[in-house]
């Protein structure tokens, strides 16, 4: 059995971190605003969108597009033909879903038939086809079917107009990595007048500012360590768990970081993106922690996965199926490959066990403080956060092999080379962290003071001028992409 | 704070912060030379701030000139000052800021290298980013512009860059520092090392040497050693650099160990370098020509003192003859170009291969259908030629790339046990397979081959001046099978002329030109050569034109001309050979510290590789060569690294290798201990061990190959003294090896040869007939049961033996 990703990543050219992002985003804001008609805005943002999405490869458009003009006439037939819905609905939910399992999935599953095969013995003549996988595909389809079931539950009217429904589409800065929006907020914006708010750019420049800070300084600086631990052939405790800590700071600031520049830029042009995380790793237990990370897709998952599959409605055996049907498929989301699917089981052992164990653990218990000092919140929050480290080493490896390498160190083999080591890798840790844990005192703390204070402009415009800096003084071209663009 | 103030402040203040930064980014940070650009810098001044030649290029210029040598050939004073595993980049820099920039003024700089070096564009990996790094200044706007295409960045601009990337480095360093003090460690660098090796320490180092190269993305670019025409060179820059500072230059393409690939330049190439350095007036010597042997090497790239010597002494007559310390204009280089190279006929068709699915995903083979003429096409990759097909592949329409990785699916195919094709497709699959349309087909590096097909004919006008009223062409073919009448015609001007040679399986065909016009003896010439329909594709390695001793090449390359050599896979090791334990070695002395630590001073002849230090040996995954020993038998235990000695349980025995040292811990007698020959798998020499009997094969990978088949064979095997019972180090070997050669049924050599010959020096031994150039023979070496333990540094076949066997064949 291989958990190899066979699929390649078809990267694009232009990112949010790039110069050239920067420059043609201006160019974009200063003509958007010119434009007189709300048409003409969206009809740019269309162009723009093709040229961000299609600058290195044209012919992703054909998929983007197709995806779009099917779910778009489906939504129409379903309205025209609502007897025939749920069959307008399948061969929407069949063309997205087969898009996305032909250029994300086909040669993981031929992979793992021919395996299977071969481990019985018989010879098969299928050969994986190294499928390029084309970036975005996973949010746009997901984005598009939701608005056909959302068409189909009568929960939105179709839409006639097709550039409001292609903007809401290809809205180019949430397109390849989220956040997944639905209809309902990010369509019924399209179709409304935008007018140009300072306070709105003001806000939407410090988000942007703030991810593109986190991406680089973050982000991109503790990634080249966390990927040398994790190619280590012979890897110790120490320094996996250190780097899985890592790798816990790197994806939540380089996501958070994409959602952050994708809403300030949306924010700018007049648009209010959906929140993506809430401070996730303070999650108090798994369900907690669902509600905090990669919000817009936990929430797409529950609605259109977890609850149709029954949900908690079914019992304990049907909220088992519920929950292990919504987690993997979850994990598979993110990757055609064993390790994700591993990941999302081990966040639906989680989901379940917390279910399981939390009526039988006192109120008095989970609730403690000692003086002002709540110690139950706290113990939970740091046993949620272990948990949270081990799925991400299971995100992180892409072997199963590797697992069990990982699973069977001990802390008592290290050398004092590799604590030496591990305490470097800790200091850089912190060195990540830091922005971070900065920004959320100033959340908790400075912003409710500043609020209704006359400092709350100098200051702003003076913490874009330290991002700014911050952002020259750590930016390298050898930054990675983001994360999230190979799902 | 009023609603005024509170504006007014939220512009001055991020302006404050801003231009704080600008200010901060714009200065010029501190800069010094590093250690190395001084120690460059005095080796550029030795001979004063005025020398009469200054040697400059790579290790090829260390290994093979010798200034003492040029300096009295040509009564001057010389200094040289190349730098080791540089090309064309690192030269200028160290010229600009460190020969010029340090007042040195030459009046004739030599840049020697073999000439791929010279035609560079940018540092070829690691060591020379390094070179480059230390040789370079605060910042290097035409570095930056030519070698990475940055074009759009001026000087301060590159002055900020590098000084964000400093208060990054800072900050980050900062925070290991710390980190690792914490843990009560002072040396970050050495704990990280094992962590992150090279690649980090290197991107830190640039940071800090302030060269515009400086991210691990261009790093990887960099290994490519991408080379470029003449005119995109550094060539030019090199040229004026000198002639700005008064010194003219010499371009010396120096040889490299016949048979190599590496530094092989085509013809189209060389010309393009020819003809801009007569349009520059800087002066061109080519010491490839000059016959040097391997003998004058001590490996493939740099020559030995023999080859040093020759070098020397050719290179003060070639110089001399261009009187280079004169005032007179350089002699141009004699140039030589082809125009309306054109291929007309049609060979035979080819037909459609039959290819059925492999046992590769993606792969589809097929053993059948090709025409005898292509059987060896696979065993071109054998001879390094394996992206230069004379067929093209095609699956589904879609053309294949010849000789590929092998893996995966990318639409590659090769000749390996009949046609192989790695095609990302599905079902059945059209495949095609027809002969090259292009007249020249480029291989990865950019060189260019000509194929000669069969029922078809080459055609060619020659261009060039010089080379005087007569001289000699020479084509040089090589068939992809064995014939006895190679079909092959040469014509000038729709004559038919030459003369029919064969060298070895070579197809070599010589004419005489003779012209007394404007354009001498070449220029204009009309050459053609026919090959006949049944006649095998032949590759035209080489189409030359010869005056006196000087030969330069229209076609072709003339590293491809040169006798090939092919070393042979010994075989490993197998520790079940060793049905006892090697012997325990004599001579040993037994030293015992103060802190108890036993040293067991191996003999000094131990180093059974002649490699230096013994403990490079030791790296991981290779096996030990020695072996502790207790009471005579190997101790089964690896070696721990020297530094870790002192950190197993108290009485545990631990051992390390260094040099000729084994360092002992642990709870036993001195006496208890010695050390033999490691009974391990050995992948650094294959041991013969006393009635061993050891087949070596050929690599089919290996480069440089035998193109014209093997003529013989040099074998370098030296006996380890002291293993023998009783063996003081200078008693007489006794016992002998027999060494048998094999194509098939006929045998090749046969011959036996006493142990006490060998181990001084490698001894070259001819076989009976030369094999054919598609196949490998089999090497069977066996040692007498009285014989000592020999070490089998290296057997490689050669073309030609280029002595008399250096041992009396004795069977």
């Amino acid at each position: 059995m291989s958990s190899a990703r066979p699929s390649v990543l078809y990267g694009v050219s232009v990112t949010f971190v790039q110069v050239e992002f920067v420059l043609l985003f201006a160019a974009v804001f200063a003509l958007y605003w010119m434009l007189p008609r709300r048409w003409m805005q969206n009809a740019l943002l269309v162009l723009v969108s093709a040229l961000f999405y299609g600058w290195v490869h044209p012919w992703f458009l054909f998929l983007l597009y197709g995806s779009a003009v099917l779910d778009y006439a489906m939504a129409l037939a379903m309205r025209k033909w609502p007897d025939r819905r749920r069959w307008f609905l399948a061969l929407s939910m069949a063309g997205n879903l087969g898009m996305l399992g032909w250029f994300k999935y086909a040669d993981f599953f031929i992979e793992n038939f021919v395996a299977a095969f071969d481990a019985m013995g018989v010879q098969t003549s299928l050969h994986t086809m190294g499928i390029f996988l084309p970036v975005g595909i996973s949010f746009y389809t997901f984005q598009t079917m939701s608005y056909s079931i959302d068409v189909y539950r009568g929960q939105l009217e179709p839409r006639r107009n097709f550039l409001d429904y292609v903007t809401f589409v290809s809205f180019f800065p949430q397109l390849v990595a989220g956040p997944v929006e639905r209809a309902q907020n990010l369509l019924v914006q399209v179709e409304t007048d935008r007018q140009l708010q300072l306070a709105l750019v003001r806000s939407g420049l410090t988000l942007a500012l703030w991810g593109g800070l986190k991406k680089v300084m973050c982000a991109d600086l503790i990634a080249p360590y966390v990927d040398q631990v994790y190619m280590m052939t012979s890897p110790s405790w120490p320094l996996v768990w250190a780097a899985t800590l890592g790798f816990a700071i790197q994806i939540l600031a380089d996501f958070s970081a994409y959602t952050d520049i994708a809403r300030g830029v949306a924010r700018m042009l007049g648009f209010e993106l959906v929140e993506n995380f809430d401070h996730p790793y303070l999650a108090r237990n798994p369900s907690d922690f669902w509600r905090r990370w990669h919000i817009s897709f936990s929430t797409w998952i529950r609605d259109y996965v977890y609850i149709p599959l029954g949900g908690s409605r079914g019992g304990r055996w049907g909220t088992l199926r519920s929950t292990f049907g919504a987690m993997v498929l979850s994990g598979l989301w993110h990757g055609a490959a064993w390790s994700f699917v591993f990941w999302g089981a081990f966040h639906a052992v989680l989901l379940t066990g917390y279910r399981l164990v939390t009526p039988r653990i006192p109120r008095s218990v989970r609730d403690r403080r000692v003086g002002p000092v709540p110690v139950g919140d706290i113990g939970a929050i740091g046993l949620m956060f272990c948990f949270t480290l081990f799925s991400w080493m299971l995100f992180r490896e892409t072997r199963f092999d590797r697992v069990l390498l990982v699973l069977s160190l001990s802390p008592l083999d290290a050398t004092a080379e590799e604590w030496a080591a591990t305490a470097v890798l800790l200091g850089i840790c912190a060195l990540a962290a830091a922005p971070m844990v900065l920004a959320l005192l100033w959340e908790r703390v400075v912003a409710p003071r500043l609020s209704t204070s006359h400092w709350r402009l100098p200051v702003h415009t003076t913490a874009w001028a330290i991002a700014t800096v911050g952002i020259l003084v750590f930016y390298r071209r050898t930054g990675g992409d983001f994360i999230y663009f190979q799902f | 704070m009023s609603r005024r103030l509170s504006v007014i402040a939220a512009v001055v203040l991020p302006l404050f912060v801003l231009a704080l930064a600008g200010d901060w980014l714009a200065a010029p940070a501190p800069f010094q030379w590093s250690d190395e650009a001084l120690a460059y810098r005095a080796r550029a001044a030795s001979q004063g701030e005025q020398p009469g030649l200054l040697l400059i290029g790579n290790s090829t210029v260390g290994a093979g000139l010798d200034p003492d040598v040029l300096a009295a050939g040509l009564d001057t004073t010389v200094a040289k000052a190349h730098i080791n595993a540089t090309s064309a980049s690192t030269w200028y820099l160290a010229l600009k800021n460190h020969v010029f920039g340090a007042g040195v003024r030459p009046k004739v700089v030599v840049v020697g290298s073999f000439a791929s070096a010279m035609l560079q564009l940018r540092a070829g990996g690691a060591p020379e980013q390094e070179a480059q790094a230390a040789m370079a200044g605060e910042v290097e706007p035409l570095l930056a512009m030519r070698a990475y295409g940055r074009a759009w960045q001026p000087a301060w601009v590159m002055r900020a860059d590098r000084r964000r990337q400093e208060a990054r480095a800072a900050i980050v360093a900062g925070t290991r520092v710390r980190a690792a003090g914490l843990v009560g460690v002072d040396d970050v660098d050495g704990a990280m090392d094992e962590l992150f090796g090279g690649e980090g320490k290197l991107d830190d180092r640039l940071h800090r040497s302030g060269v515009p190269i400086v991210d691990a993305r261009d790093a990887q670019e960099v290994r490519l050693r991408k080379r470029v025409a003449a005119e995109e060179s550094w060539v030019r820059d090199i040229v004026e650099l000198c002639a700005e500072h008064g010194a003219r230059v010499v371009f010396v393409r120096m040889p490299l160990r016949p048979g190599g690939a590496r530094g092989v330049n085509t013809a189209d190439e060389l010309s393009g370098l020819l003809a801009l350095l007569n349009e520059l007036g800087a002066g061109w010597v080519d010491l490839t020509q000059e016959g040097l042997t391997e003998r004058h090497f001590k490996d493939a790239l740099h020559a030995n003192g023999r080859g040093m010597a020759e070098l020397s002494m050719i290179l003060t007559a070639r110089l001399a003859e261009l009187d280079v310390l004169g005032d007179a204009p350089l002699r141009s280089a004699w140039v030589v170009q082809v125009d309306d190279l054109v291929r007309t006929g049609t060979p035979p068709p080819l037909p459609a291969p039959s290819l059925s699915p492999g046992k590769k995903p993606c792969e589809w083979t097929g053993k059948s259908h090709l025409p005898a003429a292509l059987g060896t096409v696979g065993r071109l990759a054998w001879m390094g030629l394996g992206e230069i097909s004379p067929v093209r592949v095609t699956a589904g329409g879609q053309p294949l790339s010849p000789a590929g990785t092998g893996r995966g699916c990318s639409g590659d195919f090769d000749f390996k046990n009949g046609l192989t094709v790695h095609a990302p497709a599905e079902g059945p699959m059209d495949f095609g397979m027809a002969w090259i349309d292009d007249v020249a087909v480029q291989d990865s590096a950019g060189r260019a081959h000509v194929w000669l097909l069969p029922g078809t004919t080459l055609s060619l006008t020659l261009r060039g001046t010089g080379g005087g009223d007569a001289v000699g062409l020479v084509a040089e073919a090589l068939p992809l099978r064995p014939v006895d009448d190679p079909g092959l015609v040469l014509r000038v001007d729709d004559h038919e002329v030459g003369t029919l040679e064969r060298r070895g399986h070579r197809v070599v065909l010589r004419a005489a030109l003779s012209g007394d016009g404007e354009g001498g003896a070449v220029d204009g010439r009309r050459v053609s050569l026919s090959l006949a329909e049944d006649a095998p594709p032949m590759l035209l390695e080489g189409l030359a034109l010869q005056a006196g001793g000087e030969r330069v090449f229209a076609l072709g390359a003339p590293a491809h001309l040169r006798p090939g050599r092919l070393g042979l896979l010994g075989a490993p090791n197998d520790p079940a050979d060793f049905a006892t334990a090697p012997p325990a070695l004599t001579g040993i002395t037994r030293e015992v510290g103060g802190d108890g630590e036993i040293r067991l001073v191996l003999p000094a002849a131990l180093d059974p590789l002649g490699r230096q230090p013994a403990r490079n040996i030791l790296v991981q995954g290779t096996p030990p060569v020695v072996e502790l020993q207790v009471d005579g038998d190997p101790v089964g235990q690896r070696p721990v690294p020297c530094s870790a000695l002192t950190e197993g349980a108290a009485g545990e025995l631990r051992w390390c290798h260094h040099g000729h040292t084994l360092r002992v811990r642990g709870d036993i007698a001195p006496e208890r201990l010695s050390a033999g020959l490691a009974a391990t798998r050995g992948r650094v020499g294959r041991v013969l061990y006393p009635g061993d009997v050891a087949t070596l094969r050929g690599s089919q990978t290996a480069r440089p190959a035998i193109r014209a088949g093997a003529g013989g064979l040099v074998l370098d095997i030296a006996p380890l003294p002291r293993l023998a019972p009783g063996d003081d180090g200078t008693a007489v070997l006794p016992g002998t090896v027999a060494l048998l050669v094999e194509r098939g049924p006929n045998v090749l050599l046969e011959t036996t040869l006493p142990v006490q010959a060998l181990g001084d020096g490698a001894v070259s031994l001819a076989f009976s007939q030369q094999v054919d150039p598609f196949a490998t023979p089999k090497v069977r070496l066996s040692l007498s049961d009285d014989a000592p333990y020999l070490v089998v540094r290296s057997v490689t076949l050669v073309e030609r033996v280029e002595q008399p066997a250096a041992v009396a064949a004795g069977g």
